[in-house]
């Protein structure tokens, strides 16, 4: 068995682990191919390192992400994390990590926000709602 | 793929967009982006909105007010979609057409109130770049809003119509140039 790299994106409560492979260019988020994904704007989001890479680069890996928690668009950008994370590390090219991170770092860093948790003393309806104040 | 020839929504570059004026040019971003869709990555400090793609900050304010609240989503696709009319009415880049619209839509002086002695009035006040930018999307934005809102116009094409008479300044079609011409008047009147 050739080199596998395994590597994690996080988004919100969205954890994706990818896998890179020898392979010819197939990638699949939870088993679906990328190039079938809905809506067009995620498909689009989850191309943007693959064609940054380049198809010559691409077509020597197969990437399978794994994306659990959060939402639909937490869980397009931690999977995104991770793919281009996944392609830096697998082909180990310098060039083409600074070519990531000058378009855009949370291709290659996990955005450091967090769903902010409800404060059940305030009020139950959401994080940032609270009671009103009644002085009598 | 090389990072200048990234193209906004993959069809329209940003290469060879020209912003005429001078003041505005520091404000008006056009770095190559793929999807305008950066997640509210500068929120947390004065003036950080000046480095989001000029085409994603359409793209926020088109995304405002009762249906269109918070779908960024279907914000990309009203705007994807007016750029697409826009292409064909003006055989031109849609991001240039844009550009000229903020250009001619952002107004130069504004009024502020000043009270004296209980007494009230305005006072005429020069516009910052990045104000005239913010101001001039709003109203392209809620012009569109308007135009479509109970009518059987879509919002694209409502959209599209506004850049481009904007982009040509016309002061009849476009509501975002009425409403500067209409502040820079008053302003005229206050200094």
């Amino acid at each position: 068995m050739g080199k596998i790299v395994i590597t994690v994106g996080k988004r919100k409560r969205a954890i994706a682990r990818a896998v890179a492979r020898e392979g010819k260019g197939r990638i699949r988020i939870n088993k679906i191919p990328i190039e079938l994904i809905e809506p067009k704007y995620k498909r689009m989001k989850l191309m943007e390192p693959i064609l940054l890479a380049g198809e010559e680069v691409i077509s020597q890996m197969d990437i399978d992400v794994t994306v659990k928690g959060g939402g639909v668009m937490g869980q397009m950008d931690a999977a995104r994390t991770a793919i281009g994370k996944a392609i830096v590390e697998f082909t180990g090219s310098k060039e083409l990590r600074d070519k990531f991170l000058a378009y855009d770092r949370t291709l290659l860093v996990s955005d450091a926000r967090r769903t902010e948790p409800h404060k059940p003393s305030r009020s139950t309806k959401g994080p940032r709602a609270k009671r009103q104040k009644s002085y009598r | 793929m090389e990072l200048d020839e990234i193209k906004v929504f993959g069809r329209w570059s940003t290469k060879d967009v020209v912003v005429k004026d001078p003041g505005l040019r520091n404000y008006i971003n056009l770095t190559p982006i793929y999807v305008p869709h950066t997640a509210g990555r500068y929120t947390k400090r004065q003036f950080e909105k000046a480095k989001m793609n000029i085409v994603e900050r359409l793209v926020n304010k088109v995304m405002r007010r009762e249906e269109n609240t918070g779908k960024k989503l279907k914000a990309l696709k009203i705007v994807e979609n007016a750029f697409e009319i826009i292409e064909k009415r003006t055989k031109q880049n849609p991001i240039q057409v844009l550009v000229d619209a903020i250009e001619n839509a952002g107004p130069r002086e504004d009024t502020t109130r000043i009270s004296y002695g209980g007494i009230v009035y305005l006072q005429s006040v020069d516009c910052s770049s990045l104000r005239r930018i913010d101001v001039a999307l709003r109203n392209i934005a809620l012009g569109a809003y308007m135009a479509a809102h109970k009518s059987k116009k879509p919002i694209e094409e409502a959209l599209a119509e506004e850049i481009i008479a904007a982009a040509r300044g016309d002061m009849q079609k476009s509501y975002a140039v009425r409403k500067k011409e209409e502040t820079e008047r008053v302003a005229q009147s206050a200094r």
